[in-house]
C-alpha cells in the first residue's frame, strides 16, 4: 500500500493559516528529529500519545477549552517556511474542536468493546501537521449518562508523562475545578535548549560521555536471529506479558530496605537478563527518562522524554542488590550530566568506524501509571518509541501487577527468543524479590523439566547388550560366517575368516603378556589384518591404539613411549619407521606365523565395563598429543545406540573413508560389523572421487561415512556427472559443515538420509549426530550438531554453568555414561576437563568441548564456533570461523584460516586462504565477496593467498609463520617512460608519499577527489592537449595506466564519467554524485551488488574543472543527461543519488522523462534545500549584531588570499542575500577560515557551500512521478535535517527507510544500507522481468 | 566464572578427581577433598594426587583376581 501523496505544494509554503499572527518558536531537538521522521514518512517510530477517560459527569467543552489554554500541546500548530524552517505557534483556545464520536455498536458487541474500537480508530488517524493541530479531542456518549473524553495529541508535541498530566487535569476538570496557570515550558523550550547546548558547560558534559564510550561496553542487545539478510525495516514485533503483583510486592520491600526505587530493581532484571543472553556484562543500554525534573515541566504537556545511556558492568558473581545499587548510581550519574541523545550519537558516531552501529540498541522504559481515582481510564496497549531495535515498556497495572512489553524489530529478533526472554525477565524478578542478595549467576532460566528435553538424546527404548563390541562381532562369526564382512581390493573376507584371524593373533597376544589394562598400537595401515588385529588385542583383553605408520616418527614414538605400549603390531615393511629403543614388542604380521595359533578365541576372563578398549591420540592445538582412553562399557553401549540410530542391520555395506586416526573412523567399521553388515575398505589413503563412487556402484555400498573436506569434492563430481549410485545413508562430520555444501550434498548425492555427526574423541567416537532426510533445509552458518547418541546429555551452559536458555550461545557439555575414561597419565587435565555433572542425579560427568553452541528451537544444537577462536575487534565479538566458513563458501577456496594480527600496534582480522587443486585465488576478489555477506567489522582488512598453511613438524598449523599481509607499496615498479616519470613525480609531491611505483593504485595508497583535483590541474598544465579530467584519473587509477591513455591521445583522455563497473547483465546503474564528493565513495556499493551490476559515476561539479559561476541547476545536470540519454537508448536503468546527488538524479530524471526506461531511483539522505538562502527568508538580527558581522567579515575579505574569489560571489548578491549570508556566517560555530584557495581548504569548501546555495536557491523542483526510494541515516533524522519527502513530488515515492547507527557521511558506506539497496535493485528487477514476460506473451 | 576465583578439589565414588566452584556444593555423587585454590593450583594437585586412573570398583576386581590365582596364570 502506498500512502497518500500528499498535495502541499512543492516549493514555498505557509500553511498555518488560523494563526499566522501569533508568536512562533523554533522546534527542540527531539521535536526536530519527529518532525524530519514525519518527512520522510516514518510516522510510527514515535508513537500518538492517546488517552481516554470514562466519566459519570465528563468535563462540558467549555471546561475543555479551558484546559486547552493552559495547555498549548492541545492547540498547538506548525508552519513551514521558505526552505523548510519549521515554527510552532499556540492557536486561540476558543478554536479549540471537541469531536462528538458515535458509538455505534456491532450487533453482540458490549460497550466497553465499541468504545475501545472507537478510540483506536480515533487514534489511527494520522496527522496532517501542515494543516491541522497537532492535538485531537473528542467526546463520546455512553450508556446511563455516562460519556468518554478521547484525546490523541502527535507525538512532537506530547510524551507518554504528558498523558499523566492530562488525565489528572482532566479529571480535575471534571470534579469542577479551576484550571491553574498556563504551562508553555514545551513550547518555549527550544531557545533555552539551544543557548545549553552551545554553552561552555555543555562540553564537559559532552566530555564526560566521550569518556563514558571510550570503555569496552557492548550496546546491549538480545541474541539476533539468524540470517538477518535485507530485513525489512520498520516491521515491529511485541510481546506482552505480566509481572505478578506478588513479584511486585517483594521487589517494594526489597526497594524500601534498600533505598531503591522500583524501577531501578525492574532495570536490573532486565539488565541481567540482556547479560545472561548475550553472555557479557559490560554493557550500554538506554534508559527513557521523563527528563521533567525541572518543576516548570512537571506539569506540562510536551515532548520532553529522553534517553539516558547507562554503562554497567559488573560481573555475575555480584548480588542482585549490588547490581540496582550500582545502576542507581549509574543512573544519577548520568542524569547529573544529562545530554539529549540525538547529540550523544553524533559524538560518537564521528569516526567512520564507530558510525556502523546505534550507540543504544535497547531500551528501558518504566511508565508511571496514570494514577486516577475518580475517572476510569480506557486500558489500552502499552505504545512505545520504535527508534531502537529493542524496547522493553514496564508500567504498573491496577492489580498492584507491572504490565510489560516487549517491542522490537521484527527482522532482527526471532519472536520465539522474545517470549522466552520475557518469561525469563519474570523469573529473575521473581528471584530477586525473594532475595534480593541471589547471585546474577544464580538465577535459573531454563527450568528442569526443558533442560530434561533439551539435553536429552535420541529417543530409544531398546534395551542394550552389555556383551563388549568384540563379542558382538564374533557373535556374527558364529551365526553367519561364510557372509562377507570385509571387501577390500581384490580380497573379500567373510565373518568367519576375520574372526578366526584376530583368534590367532590374540593368542599371540596374550602369549606375549597382553592383558587388561595393557596397550597395544596396531601401526598397520587400513586393511582386513589391521581390524583383525584390533579385535585380536580386545579379545586378549588388552586396548588398541591405532598408529598411522606414515605419520611423523616423533609422534608415533611419542605415543610408543607415553602409552607404554607392550606390543606394536606391524608389517615387516614398517618396521623402519618404529623406532628403536622402545621397550615393546614388534610382531610382524607378514613374517609370524599365526596358522599353528587356535582358530578359537583365547579364554580370558570376562571383560569388564570400566576396562580399558583403545586409547586415541589427538592432537591439541599446544604440546605432544594426549592419549584418550575408551572404556568397554561405554563403548559397547555407544556403539548400538548408534547402530540404531542409523538404522544398520545385516544388510548394510558402508564405505568407511574416515581415517583410522580418528575414532569416529572405527565407529564406521565397528558398526556394520557388529549387525552382521559388511564394509568396502578403501585400500588407498585417498581414492579419487570417481573411484570411490565406481566402488560404491561395483560393491552396492548402501551407507558411506566420509570427511566432510572430502565429501565436498565427491559431491562436486557426483553433481557434474550425475555419477552417484542411489544410497540409504550418507554420514560425514569432522568440520562445520556450510550452508552451500549441505545442498550440494543433498542435491547430488542421491541418498535418502544424510547424517552430519559430531563429537570430540574425548566423548567417544560420534556422540551427537543430525539425521536428516535429503532436502532438510536449516537455518544458520553450520549445519546443526543435532541430538546426542544412547546415554548421554548434551548441554549448552554459560561461563558459570548454567544452562544458555535456546538461542543463547553457551559452550557445550557432554555427560552421561558415553565419555572417556581421560587422559593417559594426565590426572591434571582429565580433571580440567571432565567436571563433576551437576544435572546427574547419580554422579557422573561432563566433558567440556571447548564449542561455542546454542541450542535451536527444536532441541539440537547448533555449532557456533570454537570457544579459542572468538576475539574481540573495536568491540565487537567475532567468531572467526564464521568468517572462515564464508570464504570456504567461494568458489575454489580449499582451506580457510583467520587470525587477528596485531602489528605495528594495529588490530586488523587477516585471513589466508588454500587453493583448492587447479585453482588461483585474488585476495581482492574475495574480499569484495565477504563484502556481500558479512557485517564491516568482519570483514578481513587482508585476504593472503598461500599454496599451503605453514605446518610444524607435528603437521599442526604453524602461527608464527603465517605472513604479515603485504603492504601494496614494498614493491614499487620504476616508471619506464619519460611520462611515466613525468606523472609519478606528480603523485608523489601531491601524496607527499616517496615508495610509490607506476603499477600502485591512486585510491590504495591514500588517494583522495582533492588530491585527485590537484594532480589534474597540474597534470593540465603539463599536457594542455591531452585535456585530461577527474574521470580520467579515477578510471585510469595508476601512473602506468593513466600515461598509457594520455600516450593512446585522442578520445582516450577528456572522459566525463566514472566507470565504476563497466559489463554485467543488470541495467546500468547510475550514481550522481554529492557535493564535494569524488563518486569513489559508492565503490563499496558497487562491490556489493556484485559483478552483475554495472554501474557509472559522475564527477561532481564542484569538482569538475569546467565550473562556472552562476551555473544552472539544468546545466549541471545537462551533462549527465546527455550521456545517460546517448547510452542508455531506451534500456532499464537505475539512478542513485546521494545527498545533494539525489537532486540531481530527481532534475535528470524529469528531464530525460520518457526518454529513458528508469525503474528506480535511490535517494539516500537527500535534503530539501537549506533555509538560509531561501528566496524571501529575511533573516532576524539582535540588535547591533549585523554590525557586528558585517565588521567581521569586512576584517577577514581583508585577509583572506580567496578575496577575488569572495568578491565576484558576494558582488552576485542582493542585499538580502547579503544579509542571508551573514546570518549564516553568525550561525557558524567556526571562525571565517583563510586557508585557500587550495582545493582541500576549509575556505576553499565554504565557498563551493555558499556558490551552491545560490545556485540553488533558484531552482525549483517541480512534480514527476520518478519510482522513487529513499533512505535516511539515523543521525540525519536526530539532526532534525529538512530530509526530502519526495512525496510531494512524485506519486511513485515510497516512505524512507531509516539506516540506523550512521550519519549522512557515512551512510553510503553502511552494509546495512547496501543490503536494502540490493533488495529494492532486486525488486526492480522482478518488475522488470514481470513486464518482459508480458510483453513476451502479449507479441 | 573466572579462573581467578576460587576452586575446590573434588572426588567421585569411583576415586575421579575433578575440580568445582568452591562457592558451591559439590554435586550429587561428588565429595569435596579439602582442598581448595585457584584452579591451577587445584590442577597441580590432582595431578600429584590422582596416582590410579583405574575406577574403583574395576581396581577392585583386578585386585581380586591377583589375590585369587597365583601371578603367570591370569588367564587360565
Amino acid at each position: 500500500m502506498r500512502e497518500p501523496v500528499l498535495a502541499a505544494p512543492a516549493d514555498v509554503v505557509d500553511l498555518a493559516r488560523p494563526a499566522e499572527t501569533a508568536a512562533g518558536f523554533p522546534l527542540s531537538v527531539a521535536q526536530k528529529r519527529i518532525w524530519s521522521l514525519g518527512l520522510v514518512g516514518a510516522h510510527g517510530v514515535f508513537p500518538a500519545q492517546t488517552l481516554a477517560l470514562v466519566f459519570a459527569q465528563a468535563p462540558d467543552d467549555a471546561a475543555l477549552r479551558a484546559l486547552a489554554a493552559i495547555h498549548p500541546s492541545l492547540r498547538t500548530r506548525f508552519r513551514r517556511f521558505a526552505g523548510g524552517r519549521i515554527e510552532q505557534v499556540a492557536a486561540p483556545a476558543e478554536e479549540l474542536v471537541v469531536e462528538r464520536l458515535d458509538l455505534a455498536l456491532h450487533p453482540a458487541e458490549s460497550e466497553e468493546a465499541g468504545l475501545a474500537r472507537l478510540v483506536d480508530a480515533f487514534a489511527a488517524r494520522p496527522f496532517d501537521l501542515d494543516r491541522e493541530p497537532a492535538a485531537r479531542i473528542a467526546r463520546i456518549a455512553l450508556s446511563g449518562g455516562r460519556s468518554a473524553i478521547a484525546l490523541t495529541l502527535h507525538p512532537i508535541v506530547a510524551d507518554p508523562a504528558s498523558l499523566r498530566v492530562l488525565a489528572r487535569d482532566l479529571a480535575a476538570a471534571a470534579n469542577g475545578d479551576a484550571p491553574g496557570e498556563v504551562r508553555d515550558a514545551a513550547l518555549t523550550l527550544a531557545p533555552a535548549e539551544q543557548a545549553w547546548l552551545r554553552a561552555p558547560a555543555f562540553a564537559d558534559t559532552l566530555e564526560y560521555w566521550r569518556a563514558a564510550f571510550a570503555g569496552e561496553h557492548a550496546a546491549a542487545t538480545l541474541p539476533l536471529k539468524n540470517g538477518l539478510g535485507a530485513a525489512a525495516a520498520g516491521v515491529r514485533g511485541r510481546s506482552a506479558f505480566r509481572i505478578a503483583p506478588e513479584t511486585v510486592r517483594g521487589l517494594e520491600a526489597l526497594g524500601a530496605r534498600e533505598g531503591l526505587p522500583l524501577p531501578t530493581l525492574v532495570f536490573a532484571g532486565f539488565h541481567t537478563l540482556l547479560a545472561r543472553y548475550s553472555g557479557q556484562w559490560a554493557l550500554r543500554t538506554g534508559i527513557v527518562i521523563e527528563n521533567r525534573a525541572d518543576t516548570a515541566r512537571a506539569g506540562t504537556v510536551g515532548r520532553f522524554e529522553d534517553v539516558a545511556p547507562l554503562h554497567l558492568d559488573l560481573a555475575s558473581s555480584a548480588s542482585f542488590v549490588a547490581l540496582a545499587r550500582a545502576a542507581q548510581a549509574r543512573l544519577d550519574d548520568a542524569l547529573a550530566h544529562h545530554a539529549p541523545i540525538e547529540r550523544l550519537a553524533q559524538e560518537l558516531w564521528r569516526h567512520e568506524g564507530d558510525a556502523s552501529e546505534s550507540l543504544v540498541k535497547t531500551l528501558f522504559e518504566f511508565r508511571e501509571a496514570l494514577g486516577l481515582d475518580e475517572a476510569a481510564p480506557l486500558t489500552r496497549p502499552l505504545a512505545a518509541r520504535a527508534d531502537t531495535d529493542f524496547i522493553l515498556t514496564v508500567q504498573p497495572a491496577a492489580d498492584g501487577g507491572l504490565d510489560a512489553v516487549m517491542d522490537y524489530a521484527e527482522g532482527l529478533y526471532d519472536a520465539r527468543l522474545v517470549a522466552r526472554a520475557a518469561n525469563g525477565l519474570t523469573r529473575i524478578l521473581r528471584a530477586a524479590a525473594e532475595n534480593g542478595a541471589v547471585r546474577l549467576r544464580d538465577i535459573a532460566l531454563v527450568e528442569a523439566d526443558e533442560l530434561d528435553w533439551l539435553s536429552a538424546p535420541y529417543p530409544d527404548d531398546v534395551i542394550d547388550d552389555d556383551r563388549p563390541v568384540h563379542e558382538l562381532i564374533a557373535d556374527h562369526a558364529a551365526r553367519t560366517p561364510d557372509k562377507v564382512a570385509i571387501l577390500y581390493a581384490e580380497e573379500s573376507w567373510t565373518h568367519g575368516e576375520l574372526d578366526r584371524f584376530a583368534n590367532r593373533l590374540a593368542h599371540r597376544l596374550v602369549r606375549e603378556g597382553v592383558g587388561p589394562e595393557d596397550c597395544v598400537a596396531i601401526a598397520v595401515k587400513r586393511s582386513p589384518q589391521a581390524i583383525g588385529a584390533m579385535l585380536a588385542t580386545l579379545k586378549a583383553g588388552g586396548a588398541y591404539i591405532p598408529v598411522e605408520p606414515d605419520h611423523p616418527a616423533v609422534r608415533n614414538d611419542h605415543i610408543f613411549r607415553d602409552a607404554g605400549v607392550k606390543v606394536i603390531v606391524t608389517n615387516s615393511w614398517l618396521t623402519a619407521k618404529i623406532p628403536t629403543g622402545v621397550d615393546a614388542v614388534v610382531l610382524e604380521l607378514d613374517r609370524i606365523d599365526l596358522e599353528a595359533e587356535p582358530a578359537a578365541a583365547p579364554e580370558t576372563p570376562p571383560v569388564h565395563d570400566d576396562q580399558l578398549a583403545y586409547v586415541m591420540y589427538t592432537s591439541g592445538s599446544t604440546g605432544l598429543p594426549k592419549g584418550v582412553g575408551v572404556e568397554h562399557g561405554p563403548l559397547t553401549h555407544h556403539l548400538q545406540s548408534t547402530a540404531r540410530v542409523y538404522g544398520m542391520t545385516e544388510i548394510s555395506r558402508e564405505l568407511p573413508f574416515l581415517p583410522f586416526s580418528s575414532d569416529g573412523g572405527h565407529e564406521r567399521w565397528m558398526n556394520p560389523l557388529m549387525v552382521g553388515g559388511s564394509i568396502i575398505l578403501p585400500d588407498q589413503p585417498l581414492w579419487t572421487p570417481e573411484e570411490t563412487l565406481a566402488a560404491m556402484r561395483r560393491h552396492g555400498a548402501n551407507n558411506a561415512s566420509i570427511p566432510t573436506t572430502y565429501l565436498q569434492q565427491l559431491a562436486e563430481e557426483a553433481d557434474a556427472n550425475a555419477s552417484a549410485p542411489p544410497m540409504r545413508l550418507y554420514s560425514f562430520g569432522g568440520e562445520g559443515l556450510p550452508q552451500t555444501t549441505f545442498e550440494l550434498l543433498s542435491r547430488s548425492l542421491n541418498s535418502e538420509w544424510l547424517i552430519n555427526g559430531y563429537g570430540p574423541t574425548e566423548t567417544i567416537m560420534t556422540p551427537m549426530v543430525w539425521k536428516v532426510r535429503a532436502g532438510a533445509r536449516f537455518e544458520g552458518t553450520y549445519a546443526p550438531l543435532g541430538w546426542c547418541v544412547g546415554r548421554r546429555r548434551a548441554y549448552v551452559l554459560d561461563a558459570d554453568l548454567n544452562p544458555c536458555p535456546i538461542g543463547v550461545t553457551g559452550e557445550l557439555y557432554l555427560g552421561g555414561e558415553g565419555v572417556a575414561r581421560g587422559y593417559l597419565g594426565r590426572p591434571g587435565v582429565t580433571a580440567d576437563r571432565f567436571m563433576p555433572d551437576p544435572f546427574s542425579a547419580e554422579g557422573g560427568r561432563l566433558y567440556r568441548s571447548g564449542d561455542m553452541t546454542r541450542w535451536r528451537e527444536d532441541g539440537s544444537v547448533e555449532f557456533v564456533g570454537r570457544v579459542d577462536h572468538q576475539v574481540k575487534l573495536r568491540g565487537f565479538r567475532i567468531e572467526l570461523g564464521e568468517i572462515e566458513a564464508a570464504l570456504l563458501a567461494q568458489d575454489g577456496v580449499g582451506e580457510s584460516l583467520v587470525i587477528l594480527r596485531e602489528d605495528d600496534g594495529r588490530k586488523a582480522l587477516v585471513a589466508y586462504v588454500v587453493p583448492k587443486a587447479g585453482a588461483t585465488l585474488d585476495g581482492d576478489a574475495l574480499r569484495r565477496a565477504l563484502v556481500r555477506e558479512l557485517p564491516d567489522y568482519m570483514v578481513p582488512a587482508a585476504i593472503v593467498p598461500l599454496e599451503r598453511m605453514p605446518t610444524n613438524p607435528n603437521s599442526k598449523l604453524d602461527r608464527m609463520a603465517l605472513p604479515a599481509p603485504k603492504l601494496k607499496l614494498s614493491e614499487s615498479v620504476p616508471p619506464a617512460t619519460p611520462l611515466e616519470e613525468e606523472l609519478l613525480a606528480l603523485w608523489k609531491q601531491v601524496l607527499n608519499v616517496e615508495a610509490l611505483g607506476v603499477t600502485d593504485n591512486f585510491f590504495e595508497i591514500g588517494g583522495h577527489s582533492l588530491a585527485a583535483v590537484k594532480i589534474v590541474s597540474r597534470l593540465r598544465a603539463l599536457k594542455p592537449k591531452a585535456k585530461v579530467t577527474i574521470a580520467d584519473l579515477f578510471n585510469e587509477a595508476t601512473v602506468r595506466k593513466l600515461a598509457a591513455s594520455i600516450e593512446r591521445g585522442g578520445e582516450a583522455t577528456g572522459g566525463q564519467v566514472i566507470r565504476l563497473r563497466e559489463s554485467g547483465s543488470r541495467p546500468m546503474l547510475y550514481c550522481f554524485p554529492g557535493l564535494l564528493v569524488s563518486t569513489r565513495e559508492y565503490v563499496k556499493l558497487v562491490d556489493f551488488l556484485g559483478p552483475e551490476q554495472p554501474a557509472t559515476g559522475f564527477i561532481c561539479y564542484s569538482l569538475s574543472e569546467e565550473k562556472k559561476l552562476d551555473a544552472s541547476v539544468e546545466e549541471i545536470t545537462g551533462r549527465y543527461v546527455d550521456h545517460i540519454r546517448k547510452e542508455s537508448a531506451g534500456r532499464p536503468c537505475f539512478f542513485l543519488g546521494w545527498s545533494w546527488g539525489g537532486l540531481l538524479a530527481y532534475e535528470a530524471a524529469r528531464m530525460l522523462g520518457s526518454d529513458i526506461d528508469l525503474r528506480l531511483v535511490g535517494m539516500i539522505d537527500v535534503c530539501d534545500l537549506g533555509t538560509e538562502f531561501a528566496i524571501g527568508a529575511t533573516p532576524q538580527f539582535a540588535p547591533g549584531e549585523r554590525d557586528e558581522l558585517q565588521r567581521l567579515v569586512t576584517e577577514w575579505l581583508g585577509r583572506t588570499r580567496m578575496r577575488a574569489d569572495w568578491d565576484r560571489l558576494l558582488g552576485s548578491m542582493d542585499a538580502r542575500t547579503y544579509d542571508q549570508f551573514l546570518r549564516f556566517v553568525g550561525d557558524e560555530e567556526e571562525s571565517l577560515p583563510t586557508d585557500g584557495p587550495d582545493i582541500s581548504s576549509r575556505e576553499h569548501t565554504f565557498w563551493i557551500l555558499i556558490d551552491n546555495a545560490l545556485i540553488f536557491r533558484r531552482h525549483v523542483l517541480q512534480p514527476f512521478d520518478a519510482p522513487i526510494h529513499s533512505w535516511a541515516a539515523e543521525d540525519s533524522l536526530h539532526r532534525g535535517l529538512n530530509l526530502m519527502d519526495w512525496r510531494r513530488l512524485s506519486r511513485r515515492a515510497n516512505p524512507a527507510e531509516i539506516i540506523a547507527g550512521t550519519n549522512h557521511l557515512h551512510v553510503i558506506g553502511s552494509s546495512a544500507f547496501h543490503s536494502r539497496f540490493a533488495a529494492r535493485i532486486d525488486e526492480a528487477m522482478a518488475g522488470l522481468d514481470g513486464t518482459e514476460r508480458r510483453k513476451r506473451m502479449s507479441g | 566464572m573466572t579462573d581467578d576465583e576460587l576452586w575446590q578439589v573434588v572426588q567421585d565414588r569411583e576415586g575421579r578427581y575433578s575440580v568445582w566452584p568452591q562457592d558451591r556444593a559439590a554435586p550429587l555423587g561428588w565429595t569435596t577433598t579439602g582442598f581448595a585454590g585457584r584452579r591451577a593450583a587445584c590442577v597441580a594437585h590432582i595431578d600429584a594426587t590422582w596416582t590410579d586412573p583405574l575406577p574403583a570398583r574395576w581396581r577392585a576386581v583386578l585386585d581380586a583376581r591377583t589375590t585369587a590365582e597365583p601371578k603367570g596364570s591370569a588367564h587360565a
